[in-house]
């Protein structure tokens, strides 16, 4: 069970704030309560979705995001019990169950996000000193191994269709079977043509770099440009266009930005000699 | 004493708008080191499995022929100088031949 750490960290946290405020204040705001620890997470979830902005919502689902948003939630959950707990010293919002839960699950997180000082260390980095040094320190853990996570997941998806890059042929023809295919998928930006060109360019002055690993680093590149969700849909794309053109597109020969942002619209392939088996 | 205001910026108190974390670091590698890591996968394993972590070039490439492609004795080399570039490896013995001594720093 992947999220088992987060659901005893769920059920710890309900312990914990029983604990403070007792069962029966939790019981008496639960709805209150339910409402700060929404907003709090979803601001959790918004913070990890902006640091993750190729994947955001598979960085939210990862164990460790879920747990970030958990304490989130706890925090606003804690701030809404002590709204509750001293009425006098919240009394513009202690009255009003929405509101309190509004402040609480917004409010909370403005207070742990504080910096009293940032401290710059010898090398530029910056240190917080405040509330804000939790959420930082937490934020590394989750960075540290959401990447982990997306990492294997992304080696694990390009591994299992290397057979099927290299079924498209040479690095060249691979390249253009791929580009052509991203082109018919989406309409891309002019940074990103000349991204393609420029890895394009780099791989084929790479002579120590074996073909394995241009093959794979072609992969990855795809699969960062489309995401996870469509890679496997680009390859298929890819090897439907190479079954039904001859030859290759040869988009490697010619600058990217000349060429249309439909595979249906490419000019026709030039005659040439067929690809090499699949090594 | 700008130097010190420039240390310890108070910036709850100059109304700074710091509380705004930036995007993650970088942290995901390239296409090119991404492919070297998964690629060396193997490497990385017949290494981890000797203690000490080391071997010399030349038996780590015939050990690793049957697993993964070896066409050129020299892309051997680049991806190994790939590995030490990323600390994965340490190159502790260079050899003319280029049967160096390869130690494993750390796995992936």
């Amino acid at each position: 069970m992947a999220y088992l750490p987060e659901v005893v960290f769920a059920l710890l946290s309900y312990g914990f704030v029983s604990l403070i405020f007792g069962s029966a204040a939790v019981t008496e705001h639960a709805a209150s309560a339910v409402l700060a620890g929404v907003f709090g997470a979803l601001v959790g979830a918004s913070e990890l979705a902006s640091r993750y902005r190729d994947e955001p919502l598979r960085a939210i689902r990862k164990p460790w995001g879920v747990l970030y948003q958990e304490i989130n939630a706890l925090l606003s959950v804690l701030g809404l019990l002590l709204i509750y707990r001293y009425p006098d010293k919240f009394a513009g919002v202690a009255n009003d169950s929405m509101l309190a839960a509004v402040a609480a699950g917004f409010g909370a997180m403005v207070v742990m996000r504080t910096r009293l000082a940032v401290v710059k260390g010898s090398s530029g980095e910056d240190y917080s000193i405040g509330p804000d040094i939790v959420l930082s320190v937490l934020l590394k853990l989750v960075d540290a191994n959401v990447d982990r996570d997306r990492a294997l997941d992304r080696q694990r998806l390009v591994a299992r269709r290397l057979n099927d890059i290299r079924s498209l042929g040479d690095f060249n023809q691979a390249y253009d079977y791929l580009a052509a295919s991203l082109f018919a998928f989406q309409n891309l930006d002019e940074n990103l043509r000349r991204k393609l060109t420029d890895i394009f360019t780099q791989y084929k002055q790479e002579p120590n770099l074996s073909a394995d690993i241009k093959y794979l680093a072609l992969g990855f590149f795809f699969l960062t440009t489309v995401g996870e969700k469509h890679f496997d849909a680009v390859l298929d794309a890819a090897k439907r266009i190479k079954a039904t053109t001859p030859a290759p597109l040869t988009l490697s020969a010619a600058p990217i930005a000349s060429v249309t942002t439909s595979a249906a619209a490419a000019p026709p392939p030039a005659p040439s000699a067929p690809p090499p088996p699949p090594p | 004493m700008a130097d010190i205001f420039e240390r310890y910026s108070p910036s709850i108190f100059s109304g700074s708008t710091q509380q705004s974390r930036p995007p993650a670091p970088p942290t995901r590698l390239e296409p090119t080191d991404e492919a070297v890591v998964l690629y060396s996968r193997p490497i990385l394993d017949a290494l981890a499995q000797r203690q000490p972590p080391e071997m010399h070039a030349h038996d780590l490439a015939k050990e690793l022929s049957a697993r993964i492609r070896i066409t050129d004795f020299a892309q051997f080399l680049a991806v190994i100088g790939r590995l030490a570039d990323m600390s994965y490896v340490q190159i502790v013995d260079k050899d003319v031949t280029g049967n160096d001594l390869i130690r494993l720093i750390r796995k992936p």
